[in-house]
């Protein structure tokens, strides 16, 4: 059986910083094209309603 | 007081305490006299940068003047050991491997300053997560009471 050699305190946060800025980036994104549906949504009603 | 006018105070703290750090590294290395190459690339290697490098650029990639402090005195300390090693007469390097000898305090002290880097980039992502993530709540709460 072969033993993994200990992961080392910079790999690991290393690791950990580039998984959390994925996730944190993802939901940024996420975030943005929820903005912009609800902006173009509410300006599609307003001319809609209005009228150009 | 304005926040930005606040933060640019912080900022201009930094920038002294930077000053005054890296004049008194420019002082350390007048004393030593001329260094060898592979000196300096050890040096450079614990400040992160180019010797030569203007603080402008430094200070603009978020060097803190408390992080920086800790890396001068990284600096300092394998100064003083090259000095050392130059009056005991015995040669700074090892010319059979490319890190000198009495130096592994300095790579394990580079290694801590990129560890401490790395905390402090995962606080800051950490709360870019939650921030993405309670915007994503809110913003999906709001569609869905327009679209449904």
């Amino acid at each position: 059986m072969t033993s993994k050699a200990p992961e080392s305190l910079r790999t690991s946060l290393t690791r950990e910083v580039r998984r959390t800025r994925t996730w944190a980036l993802s939901l940024l994104a996420v975030d943005v094209v929820l903005l912009l549906l609800i902006v173009l949504h509410r300006a599609q009603q307003t001319y809609l309603f209005e009228g150009p | 007081m304005s926040m930005g006018r606040h933060r640019l105070r912080v900022f201009e703290g930094e920038r002294r305490a930077y000053d005054a750090a890296y004049a008194e590294l420019e002082a350390l290395l007048l004393s030593h006299g001329p260094l060898l190459p592979d000196d300096r690339t050890i040096l450079e290697s614990i400040l992160g940068s180019s010797l030569s490098v203007d603080w402008e650029r430094t200070v603009s990639r978020e060097l803190s003047a408390g992080r920086l402090r800790r890396v001068f005195i990284g600096a300092e300390a394998h100064l003083t050991r090259i000095a050392r090693d130059a009056r005991a007469g015995s040669p700074p390097l090892d010319p059979d491997r490319q890190i000198p000898n009495g130096t592994a305090t300095d790579v394990a002290f580079g290694e801590r300053v990129e560890v401490d880097v790395l905390r402090e980039r995962l606080v800051l992502y950490r709360s870019l997560l939650v921030g993405g993530f309670l915007g994503a709540a809110l913003l999906l709460r709001e569609a869905l009471l327009l679209f449904l």
